[in-house]
């Protein structure tokens, strides 16, 4: 990589569950996306600011290597990107990947086995990590055909959401790396509170206060991203501290015109209209602009939609729907976010039983319902450690109020979607919570994440300061007596606290492991959301009740200097979150100067 | 442009014919068909000019295509990528490519191959929804269209004489063939901007005048 000096300005790339984009912030001019060359039709490539993140893979002969190629590709593999794909894969959804990037973040099946388009019979398959090269190869040409030094003279960050875990977020570094992309990470809800920032230049101090909590709220289309940053005072200046994300949850956007638009269907069916499934993909996509036109600035009150079939008669087919105000009013304001008292708590999945294999959507669809239990869980867990104390003595009720709020995501630009949050949050606080202005709900996470990218490459600009905002076990056997039918509970050790900053290194030089070379070695892996309290080195006595597992950390130690195959070497165990944001667990020979890296084995799935 | 051309060369010919044949054979020009010489004259001279005007505005169309890529805005997020200018294929790719747009997304070929007469208007509505829907969204994404006068209907507007025919047209009473002043009947529209999809690769001939494939399901 090339020296800081040379860097000459930013790229984020917002790599999202529906839609990417790249932004680019240059101090030379104002700051602006990259234009994303893509598949239109056959043999008919645009260039736009929003990439699909949808991909299609074609049906032998239905593209050449000259209709479906980019100008970058050497090879045609018959999967496309992009527009088309988002098109074509609508109307042939067994080759068709959408939301890869929620498959990325679902320990529940191995995410580099090639198991996209899911339960399909094609027999061209891809992994989710495969998914996000494919993506992000397309984003780097594009940033290339657009700035051809790009990869020489611009600093990459990538977004990822905030509650990616820490294998989503290994995976992601590693496709980026696969494609030639050296990128530091930076969470979604931070890149667009930076965007904010970027758009304000100094008035921003003006607009918060020492004290102050801003809640960013991102509603993309298939999930909900939500953090808490405390504005604080540093020698005269504000300093900001990511102090909570909320939880991964597959609930967004697309949720919404879905469920409107089976409402809709169920309310022409009993009238005696059936609908055939062309027709019903159109609603869908009318359920969008619906919301957008009857929940707008200065809402209609009736808006009517025609739905085409497939027949080029478009009057034998055609079905005209009436959408009322009313009912958008009630399946997505009542539905998604309505009125709740902030003790309320979302539903619960059933636990236990079998499940389906798959993406776990959300069973609980009122966003403010979850948006209560984050302000309560973030508050509980600051609880812990003195470092929040102060903030704990401000919000003496058991959650956080937040000040200020940072809307993002296509679904805020309904007016009444806005208002309705705004008004839910109020309810739970006697002071009225102050809306930051957000004018590109789509694009604020890339343009934020670019002008990060300038400010770390540059040292110019304002850091937002964010730990880790979890921390991380390993899980350790302890020798006990055998007692017939009773299995010791796994104790697991803290390796990392919580809010371990990138280039901290913990260390626990107080316990040796032995360690026998040419074996595989495992240990289980655990993390907690909301164990402040834990330092590096506490026990936690029951890990798998009180800790959430995720994938094993592996490694095969090669017989080092001096030892022989087989011989027990002793470590001792490094823990640290690297500077591109991933978490590195390393082995260090006691006496030598040998380290091993961890891996996690994503492979076994649990 | 290539049947005009060759009714431009018959016509030409057979005037030839009819002026040269006295010279060269015995054969005269019956009196009777000396109207038809300066009516043939007026003919080849129109066409002439309409070959004229079609040059003119190929090239107006190069220049404008030469001058677009350069694209000085910040906000401005669809800048073309300098690609080859595609060899064209028979007939117009452009005029095709921009009916499959408008057939794709707003399904406008179906509705004008299709005789409206017989439907009342609430049918005719509802369909129109669907076309102007997808069309409109064509417009957007590809052009950027305004108006080509800044005044309003209504409003009083005054031109230059390099203005008249390209930015301003009169309409009704023309007053003095020296007024530089009017009223704006229509604000009439300017493509500011036209990205169309490059085309990654010229089609043969046969499959370039596919507008749209036939839509077909795998049934057992």
């Amino acid at each position: 990589m090339s020296t800081p000096t040379q860097l000459q300005y930013g790229i984020g790339i917002d790599l999202g569950t529906s839609n990417c984009a790249v932004g680019l912030w240059d101090p030379k001019e104002p700051s602006h996306t990259v234009p994303l060359v893509q598949l239109e039709s056959p043999g008919h490539q645009v260039t736009q600011a929003l990439l699909p993140s949808s991909l299609y893979i074609s049906l032998d002969g239905e593209l050449t290597p000259e209709t479906g190629r980019l100008p970058w590709q050497t090879a045609f593999t018959g999967i496309v990107g992009g527009e088309f794909a988002r098109k074509r894969g609508a109307l042939l959804p067994e080759r068709y990947i959408a939301s890869s990037k929620s498959w990325l973040c679902c320990d529940a099946v191995d995410r580099t086995a090639p198991i996209l388009p899911w339960e399909s019979p094609v027999a061209t398959k891809l992994s989710p990590v495969d998914c996000a090269k494919l993506f992000l190869e397309q984003l780097r040409e594009s940033v290339v055909a657009f700035r051809p030094q790009a990869l020489q003279e611009a600093e990459w960050v990538l977004t990822v959401p905030a509650s990616f875990d820490e294998v989503a977020r290994t995976l992601t570094v590693e496709a980026a790396q696969a494609v030639g992309l050296s990128i530091t990470l930076l969470e979604e809800p931070q890149a667009a509170f930076y965007a904010w920032i970027a758009q304000q230049g100094d008035a921003w101090r003006e607009q918060v206060a020492p004290g102050e909590l801003v809640l960013v709220c991102d509603v993309g289309g298939g999930t909900f991203d939500c953090s808490l940053i405390a504005v604080g005072a540093d020698h005269g200046d504000l300093r900001l501290d990511r102090i909570a994300v909320g939880p991964h949850l597959l609930l967004g956007g697309d949720n919404m015109d879905l469920a409107l638009a089976l409402s809709l269907q169920q309310e022409l069916q009993s009238k005696g209209t059936r609908l055939d499934r062309w027709q019903l993909l159109a609603l869908i996509q009318q359920a969008r602009l619906a919301k957008e036109q009857l929940l707008g600035t200065s809402p209609l009150d009736t808006i009517t939609v025609s739905l085409a079939s497939k027949g080029a008669d478009l009057f034998a087919s055609t079905v005209q729907v009436e959408i009322h105000r009313q009912q958008v009013v009630d399946v997505l304001l009542e539905g998604f976010f309505p009125h709740v008292a902030v003790i309320e708590k979302p539903a619960e999945a059933a636990k236990g039983g079998v499940y389906e294999l798959g993406l776990r959507y959300e069973t609980e669809p009122a966003l403010t319902k979850h948006l209560a239990r984050f302000l309560h869980q973030a508050w509980e867990n600051a609880q812990a450690h003195p470092e929040f104390a102060a903030l704990i003595e401000a919000h003496p009720d058991g959650f956080f109020r937040p000040h200020k709020v940072l809307f993002n995501g296509g679904v805020f630009t309904s007016d009444s979607i806005r208002s309705r949050m705004v008004q839910v949050i109020n309810s739970w606080s006697p002071e009225p919570v102050q809306v930051l202005d957000n004018p590109q709900l789509d694009l604020a996470v890339a343009i934020g994440a670019a002008y990060y990218a300038h400010s770390k490459a540059t040292g110019e600009g304002v850091r937002i300061a964010a730990g880790t905002a979890r921390s991380y076990y390993l899980g350790i056997e302890t020798s006990r007596m055998a007692v017939p039918g009773w299995q010791p509970p796994l104790k697991a050790l803290c390796i990392l606290p919580q809010g371990t900053k990138a280039g901290d290194v913990q260390e626990l030089p107080a316990r040796t492991f032995g360690l026998v070379t040419g074996q595989p070695v495992t240990f289980r892996f655990f993390s907690a959301p909301r164990r402040a309290g834990d330092e590096t080195g506490s026990w936690v006595e029951d890990a798998e009740a009180e800790l959430e597992e995720g994938p094993s950390l592996q490694s095969t130690l090669s017989p080092g200097d001096g030892y022989e195959k087989g011989a027990l070497v002793p470590v001792t165990l490094q823990a640290h979150i690297t500077e591109i944001g991933t978490l590195e667990v390393t082995l260090q020979q006691v006496q030598g100067s040998r380290r091993w890296n961890l891996a996690f084995n994503v492979q076994h799935q649990r | 442009m290539s049947i005009r051309f060759s009714l431009f060369s018959f016509v030409s010919f057979l005037l030839a014919a009819v002026l040269l044949l006295p010279y060269v054979t015995p054969w005269h020009m019956p009196a009777e068909w000396a109207i038809w010489v300066p009516i043939g004259l007026i003919f080849t001279t129109m066409l002439t000019q309409l070959e004229a005007t079609q040059l003119l505005r190929q090239l107006a169309h190069w220049k404008y295509a030469a001058q677009q890529l350069p694209v000085d805005s910040a906000t401005e997020v669809a800048a073309p990528l300098p690609t080859e200018p595609t060899v064209a294929p028979a007939g117009s790719p452009e005029a095709v490519q921009l009916l499959r747009l408008f057939q794709e997304e707003g399904r406008l070929v179906d509705f004008l191959q299709r005789d409206i007469q017989s439907f009342p208007d609430d049918r005719v509505g509802a369909v129109a929804r669907i076309v102007h829907q997808g069309c409109r969204r064509v417009l957007q994404d590809y052009f950027e269209i305004v108006p080509t006068v800044s005044q309003g209907e209504g409003e009083r507007i005054s031109w230059t004489p390099s203005e008249l025919g390209t930015h301003i047209r009169l309409v009704g009473q023309s007053g003095s063939s020296t007024a530089t002043s009017g009223t704006v009947l229509h604000r009439g529209w300017t493509v500011q901007r036209a990205t169309l999809p490059t085309v990654l690769h010229s089609a043969s001939a046969d499959s370039a005048a596919v507008l749209v494939p036939a839509e077909v399901e795998v049934t057992a």
